[in-house]
């Protein structure tokens, strides 16, 4: 058995060796590689984002980033990790709303506050978008609600006290409606029981839903109208002053030098104005829109909607 | 067989009612509205019956001679030796690391579950060692933790 | 069809390219070896290739991480037939009778029947998938929690219905399955279920620990217990390398019929593998003129779920490259690297980039080929180590299933979880109950779970919301119609296990 294992490695070998890492480096930090705990799995939609940024961040910072994968409980387990890290700039954590935000308004064992955490940069920034099936009667977000206020609508959601089904309850309250929330296993699920016909609607971040033989977005949770989809209206300019997004962002521990917090920023930064236009293309076929936020508004974003999920999830008396 | 049967339906049983008792704690919930409890506490309830049925089932009397379930010559060093020594395995993970953790938990299987004598044990142990460092931490890039070593 | 064989042309075009080759096969290699390893199965190995794919164009990377997938779904069958480590939920059956056939020195012919068997399902698989993509993506887009609740009591039905031993034990060691995978984060209100304070347990209980604890750890404990001196797994002698003239008419059969289940349970999500083997199996189990051979090395029972498996792995790809849904963790993997390749799949993707579309089915269809002409020589070394002494070979399946566990997620608490249900599984044979509907009804619990509570949301408490709909109506109506046929007389029912 074990001269296959050799084998099988020395593909592994090959192709692992491919991201040459290069580049001289200046200054003294990073003097080696740079470890990023994901509390989400491979291939998802974080993982999107810290691919996209991975190999043109390593060329600047002359170093390798090693992300590291530890997913379960919902990131609570990754975000655990990463709180206990060494602060000396060799561990990072990726993080989404749904890690870094939710659980501990939620969940039993989430021991961790943003307070724990030195936010480092936004990547990207993921728009919440409400879908119907295609060939769905409600051509407008209005005409949805208008519906609603007489029918009991059942939507789709990733799951219990998502963003999304935070922001769905908020909108149901402030437009008089009620619906029946049906909880799904991913967006995936969700976009099959809509485009299936077996729930009304789906709200969840933007990955994928729309274009031909798919959903159409009926609304935004955005400041302004996507240049993508100008005739898709926003939940503000329809009278619900809802403005929200997901992002994928990066921190650190607690206690990492200024200093170093600045190199990692800066790296961030210049690989994304070196590479502007690769990034948004790639960016878009994700649906995600890089969006380079400083750590001072990045905490800022976080607060603010940490502050509104609260209110809602203690409207609802569910907060754990 | 019989005898068994009931033992093992007893066991059923009483974790069934356990289940129940959990379930409840956690809210089963209404039809319109399934709480969390829900499909434990139809489990249990299913579980009970059916380790109840059982238990009457062998009541009705033995059809079938008793067999033993553990024959004389059954060797209870490894059925116990074995599970603890697993058990031991990831215990001593973070502390020892995982070379010298392999190297003694093979050791002990070699030459004390299996027989062998130590020259041939130390090799052998060695020998794994190494190879599952090479496939799964060398070529495979899985980490483990390194332990006092620090290798 | 003029389409179809343009295509065709574009895809081979494409596929037959030197660097094209050489990543299928650099990816069905992989895939064959980490099937093999118990513990690192296709979604771990395909998450470690994932980065280092993103430099490489995107139709060679999804044909290599594709050679990944179904070339574990090959090799996952081996440490099934000989050691009785079953690397995924959907080799758990090629266990029941694979292993048994290998004690009986065949294993030659249980491996050579599921990698041909496999050889002709991922044919007709690929075929079918050029065929009928689209129009049985929108198929089973009409399945909705409903239909899935149906369609999983069915299955749960059709095992107890064809258990070996008694109903009420098949009936307890399913429902205990269903209570095991409800433990963890209750995913609708996030309550924590019989967890006992644990991080690890509140992600449920993992399947591969339970897998390799009941049959891997389980069976090494048996074979340990008596007093035998050397214990050998093969007790008699080598009889053959590859299947004989006999064994290919008992199996051509169980291929067909294993393909056909396999490829039609495969496009839905979740469960699709675990059930079309199980599926098939029973299929098999019922027709034969001889049910009281199967799980006493039935050749037919491992050929037709290897089969089965085979063919699923082809239609798991229909919904994500026709409509963007991925319905298993690899498709998602899948997914997120066509998207960092700026491809997003969907109904526009055969339009938009044919070579990525007919390229990768094309492949698919050399890659069976060269899995093939891999696993065939393969044979004679496999079965060379089992002439290895007993107590060399097993502190190497320990050692495996423990590296094998933890590496799962890097966590010690899988080992734990593993030896829990090794110790589980030994007594669960001690005292007669069968081990495969327990990971059957695991598998399958989350789903089971999720379609009841959904359909129940969406009725508002009514479980007439089973019968209205047509789909879920026939499937309720044969789930019952099995369950009674199986459960009236069980009082009669002589329990034929009884006598060991």
């Amino acid at each position: 058995m074990k001269k296959e294992g050799i084998v099988l490695a020395f593909g592994i070998v090959i192709l692992s060796a491919m991201p040459a890492t290069m580049v001289s480096a200046q200054g003294s930090y990073p003097t080696r590689a740079v470890e990023v705990v994901s509390p989400n799995a491979a291939g998802g939609g974080l993982d999107f984002a810290l691919q996209l940024f991975k190999p043109r961040v390593e060329k600047v910072l002359g170093k390798p980033l090693i992300i590291n994968y530890k997913p379960g409980a919902g990131g609570i387990q990754g975000t655990l990790s990463a709180k206990d890290a060494k602060p000396d700039g060799y561990t990072l954590m990726a993080a989404t709303v749904s890690t870094l935000i939710l659980p501990p308004l939620t969940k039993k064992g989430a021991t961790y506050s943003l307070d724990d955490f030195t936010p480092v940069c936004n990547l990207t920034s993921i728009p919440l978008l409400f879908c119907v099936k295609e060939d769905s009667p409600y051509k407008t977000m209005e005409d949805f609600i208008r519906a609603a206020k007489t029918k009991k609508m059942k939507y789709a959601t990733p799951g219990t006290y998502y963003n999304v089904h935070i922001l769905m309850e908020a909108l149901s309250r402030m437009a008089g409606f009620q619906a029946i929330h049906v909880p799904q296993k991913g967006t995936a699920a969700g976009m099959a029981a809509v485009m299936g016909g077996h729930l009304d609607m789906l709200v969840a971040a933007s990955s994928g839903q729309a274009g031909p033989g798919k959903l159409r977005i009926l609304a935004t949770a955005e400041a302004s109208r996507l240049d993508d989809y100008p005739n898709v209206s926003t939940l503000k300019e329809i009278g619900y002053p809802l403005v929200i997004s997901a992002s994928d962002s990066l921190w650190a521990p607690r206690g990492v030098p200024k200093e170093i917090i600045t190199v990692l920023f800066d790296a961030h930064r210049k690989a994304y104005a070196q590479n502007k236009e690769e990034m948004d293309r790639i960016g878009k076929t994700g649906e995600q829109m890089v969006s380079i936020l400083t750590g001072d508004e990045l905490i800022k974003v976080y607060r603010a909607q940490y502050d509104f999920f609260k209110k809602i999830l203690d409207e609802m008396g569910s907060a754990k | 067989m019989i005898r068994y049967d009931r033992m093992s339906s007893l066991f059923c049983v009483a974790l069934a009612a356990a289940i129940c008792v959990e379930s409840i704690r956690l809210g089963p919930g209404s039809f319109s509205n399934p709480g969390p409890g829900l499909l434990p506490l139809g489990c249990g309830l299913l579980l009970g019956f059916m380790g109840v049925v059982q238990v009457a089932v062998s009541m009705k009397g033995s059809r079938l001679g008793q067999a033993l379930l553990w024959k004389p010559g059954t060797r209870w060093k490894h059925l116990i030796s074995i599970p603890v020594s697993l058990v031991a395995y990831p215990l001593f993970f973070d502390i020892l690391g995982f070379h010298l953790v392999t190297f003694f938990w093979t050791g002990f299987m070699y030459g004390g579950v299996g027989g062998m004598g130590w020259r041939s044990t130390v090799i052998a142990s060695v020998a794994t060692t190494f190879v599952s460092y090479l496939l799964f931490e060398y070529f495979l890039g899985l980490r483990f933790p390194r332990g006092i070593l620090n290798v | 069809m003029y389409e179809m064989s343009d295509g065709l042309l574009t895809g081979f075009s494409v596929a037959l390219s030197w660097g094209n080759l050489f990543y299928c096969f650099l990816g069905v290699l992989t895939g064959t070896l980490i099937g093999v390893l118990p513990g690192l199965g296709p979604s771990a190995t395909i998450s470690l290739l994932l980065p280092a794919t993103f430099y490489l164009p995107p139709t060679p990377a999804i044909i290599m991480l594709s050679g990944v997938y179904y070339g574990a779904m090959y090799g996952g069958s081996t440490t099934s037939i000989l050691v009785n480590i079953p690397g995924e939920a959907a080799s758990v059956v090629t266990c029941l009778d694979g292993y048994q056939m290998a004690r009986q020195g065949r294993a030659g012919p249980a491996l050579g029947i599921s990698a041909l068997g496999s050889f002709i399902a991922g044919t007709i698989g690929v075929l079918g998938l050029m065929i009928a993509a689209p129009f049985l993506a929108r198929f089973a887009l009409r399945f909705g929690s409903p239909e899935y609740f149906s369609l999983i009591f069915m299955a749960f039905s059709m095992v107890i219905y064809l258990a070996s031993g008694s109903v009420i034990k098949a009936v307890m060691i399913i429902v205990l399955g269903v209570f095991v995978g409800s433990i963890g984060v209750d995913f609708i209100t996030g309550d924590l279920r019989f967890t006992f304070g644990s991080l690890t347990l509140s992600d449920g209980v993992g399947l591969v620990p339970v897998v390799m604890g009941l049959f891997g750890i389980g069976e090494v404990l048996e074979n340990l217990e008596e007093e035998t001196g050397q214990i050998q797994i093969l007790r008699t002698k080598l009889k053959g390398l590859l299947p004989t003239i006999q064994d290919w008419k008992d199996s051509l059969g169980p291929i067909l019929r294993g393909t056909v289940l396999g490829f039609s349970l495969g496009i839905l999500p979740g469960g699709g593998a675990v059930m079309s083997s199980f599926a098939s199996y029973a299929l098999e189990k019922r027709i034969s003129k001889h049910p009281e051979q199967f799980g006493k090395g039935a050749i037919q029972g491992v050929a037709g779920p290897e089969s089965a498996n085979n063919a699923g792995s082809s239609s798991n790809f229909i919904p994500l490259l026709t409509l963007g849904l991925p319905c298993n963790p690899v498709m998602a993997l899948l997914l997120g690297s066509l998207l960092i390749h700026g491809i997003s799949p969907g109904p526009m993707l055969i339009k938009d980039h044919p070579e990525l579309f007919w390229g990768v089915i094309s492949s698919m269809y050399i890659g069976n080929v060269m899995l093939v002409l891999l696993n065939l020589p393969l044979i004679g070394l496999w079965v060379r180590l089992l002439s290895v002494p007993y107590s060399v070979l097993f502190p190497l399946i320990l050692l495996f299933c423990l590296i094998g566990a933890y590496s799962l997620n890097n966590n010690v608490w899988d080992i734990i979880v593993m030896v829990f249900f090794g110790i589980f599984g030994y007594l669960m044979r001690k005292f007669n109950y069968e081990a495969a509907p327990f990971v059957f009804a695991l598998v399958l619990s989350p789903m089971f779970e999720e379609s009841l509570r959904q359909s129940l949301l969406m009725s508002e408490g009514s479980f007439a919301i089973f019968f209205t709909r047509p789909i879920s109506c026939v499937l309720m109506v044969t789930g019952i119609v099995l369950f009674s046929v199986a459960a009236l007389p069980w009082f009669k029912r002589k329990p034929f296990r009884e006598s060991q």
